[in-house]
């Protein structure tokens, strides 16, 4: 074979034919020198820049930069252990959570006296206040059409964990 | 394997914790859906071909692991199991959660596979009970239950961890560390050689033809002899059992140095057009991940697989394709992919499998115009791929895609019983109920 590599300039894809030998001879003709130069250059320390500027003055405020601020960072505490869910129902609606809404949920955090949960109650996943009385936990919902639920462990009630935020988009992006 | 020498004496003693996860995926399933709480659950492989994860309900109705689904399927019904296809999104990303969260109570961390990790916990000073708390954390953080092994070395948290499996009155933890020489070898005699990590059943017959049948006897046995004549790897098993730590944790930090993608059809193929659009989905998969993880490729190995292996008429057939320059966009993988796969097709032969495979990776920040095939970080490419990354990230995976990967993609594999991407898809997130 006269020419190894097949540059088809159709659609800008050069193609190897199969054979060990092709492959070798392409190895061989990589300019390896230049990707070894690029490696020992990154190797020294470059200052990061906010603004990139091949020419002119650097901005004033690249000695201020400070990260943006993240929602994230702001409404969760564990990212590993907080996930979203999604509100179905009117039940919580004294408690400012409705109908769509998405909530931020921490299963990491210990449920507390008046926490809305999530709970597991007869298999499903629900959205209640958690309180704590005399006589054992209840789950109650915060509107008046709802009953209060005793939260029996023997019925398999869980709390699957705290809610701690919720998202509601006035202006849904899609 | 670290090939540093045993040290019997290392200043500090040190503390290895692994931890795993019990029936990974089947327990996966279980977290968004707390109806499944009690039941029998499995999830099966690739193509709902057979049984790869089962809850210990399936495992005491008797569930082979391994067997074939369609073998199982009524059996199953009238048992009452829920059956699942695997949810990689879903199991990835638990599994990246469960890590991330037993990273931070550790000094290092190994991740072993998709539901194991080794930790370090040398200098600890009450390291059952941090045991108990990484129990804890995992359970209640992300719903999953594991178990944790404690021992001197990694070989020992392995054993300890297996045996927490076993012994339910240990509760899921169990510290091998805290055992005098006596003690430890005690608990060592049940264990049958081939349970121990690195021996594997077939130099675990050979040890048994030595006399050797039990992590005990592999602990007792004189370390030169078993050197000679089993070689320094199965040497350093013994000293681990004994109790001398030699494997060091493996960082997994550096990027792949290959990405690959293959995937069983969901029925033989044999039309060129459709290895072709499986082809490009490998390769638009890879060049996803070569992008995520800012590499381009230097090679792509394209392979097709006909036949049941084994039964003669089997067989690979693959092509290695060179990149000039480098890559990670879509579409030149994809039509490397393709033209690769219509140079290895034969007509008439039924073909069950394609895969794609990249390597020769370059950290695509440092790769330099390329002298005599242009300039690889073609900006106006690079800003589509980007594109579309972001959206696929945001609506989900194959959204936007090549029109190369077919629209109707027939091969695909078989995926009945698939139960949402819970948390990596918008649409999919679970619905909680407030009634």
């Amino acid at each position: 074979m006269a020419e190894p590599f097949s540059s088809d300039s159709s659609d800008g894809i050069p193609v190897a034919p199969p054979g060990r030998e092709a492959l070798d001879a392409l190895i061989a003709r990589f300019p390896r020198q230049a990707f070894r130069a690029a490696e020992v250059l990154s190797e020294t320390e470059l200052p990061l820049y906010a603004s990139r500027v091949p020419a002119g003055f650097p901005s004033p405020a690249d000695d201020y930069l400070e990260a943006s601020l993240n929602l994230n960072d702001y409404l969760i505490r564990h990212p590993e252990s907080t996930f979203f869910v999604r509100v179905s129902g009117e039940s919580m609606s004294g408690a400012g959570i409705f109908d769509g809404d998405m909530l931020v949920v921490d299963r990491l955090l210990r449920p507390r006296h008046r926490d809305v949960v999530i709970a597991v109650v007869a298999g499903e996943l629900t959205v209640k206040r958690l309180e704590l009385r005399a006589d054992g936990p209840w789950l109650v919902p915060d509107h008046p059409d709802y009953p209060a639920l005793r939260a029996n462990p023997e019925a398999g009630f869980d709390v699957w964990g705290v809610v701690t935020a919720v998202v509601r988009s006035l202006r849904p992006p899609h | 394997m670290n090939a540093a020498p045993c040290r019997a004496d290392s200043p500090m003693t040190s503390c290895f914790a692994q931890v795993d996860c019990n029936n990974f995926y089947a327990a996966c399933e279980r977290v968004f859906n707390p109806a499944l709480a009690g039941r029998p659950v499995v999830v099966l492989s690739n193509n709902d071909g057979c049984v790869v994860s089962r809850s210990a309900e399936a495992k005491r109705l008797g569930v082979p692991m391994g067997a074939p689904y369609f073998t199982l399927k009524g059996q199953l019904e009238r048992q009452g199991v829920a059956v699942f296809s695997s949810n990689y999104a879903l199991y990835g990303d638990l599994s990246n959660r469960a890590m991330r969260l037993l990273a931070g109570y550790a000094r290092a961390q190994e991740v072993y596979s998709i539901d194991e990790c080794f930790l370090d916990l040398s200098g600890e000073a009450e390291p059952l009970r941090l045991a108990r708390r990484l129990r804890d954390a995992l359970l209640q953080g992300l719903g999953l239950p594991a178990c944790v092994g404690l021992g001197p070395s990694k070989t020992l948290a392995k054993l300890a961890n297996h045996l927490a499996k076993q012994e339910a009155a240990l509760e899921g933890v169990l510290d091998l560390g805290s055992l005098d020489a006596t003690a430890l070898l005690q608990r060592l005699e049940p264990v049958a050689v081939e349970e121990v990590w690195g021996i594997g059943r077939r130099l675990g017959e050979r040890l048994r033809l030595a006399g050797i049948g039990s992590a005990r006897q592999l602990a007792e046995t004189e370390r030169d002899w078993l050197q000679r004549r089993f070689g320094l790897v199965t040497a350093r098993i013994a000293d681990e059992l004994r109790g001398v730590s030699c494997l060091a944790l493996e960082s997994l930090l550096e990027p792949r140095r290959s990405v690959m993608s293959t995937r069983s059809f969901g029925r033989k193929v044999t039309a060129l057009a459709e290895l072709q659009e499986a082809a490009a989905m490998h390769a638009s998969r890879v060049a996803e991940r070569l992008r995520r993880q800012g590499s381009l490729a230097h090679f792509l190995r394209v392979g097709i697989r006909s036949g049941v292996p084994g039964w003669g008429r089997g067989g690979d057939a693959s092509e290695t394709v060179a990149l000039l320059p480098p890559s990670n966009d879509s579409r030149v993988l994809a039509r490397a992919a393709q033209q690769a796969v219509a140079r290895l097709w034969q007509r008439g032969v039924r073909y069950h499998k394609a895969g794609v495979m990249a390597f020769e990776l370059v950290d695509a920040g440092q790769v330099q115009a390329d002298l005599f095939a242009g300039d690889p970080l073609d900006a106006k490419s690079a800003r589509l791929m980007q594109a579309m990354d972001a959206i696929n990230q945001r609506m989900g995976r194959g959204t936007v895609r090549l029109l190369a990967e077919g629209t109707k993609q027939p091969w695909r594999m078989k995926q009945d019983h698939l139960s949402p991407c819970y948390t990596t898809r918008w649409d999919d997130i679970p619905v909680v109920k407030a009634n």
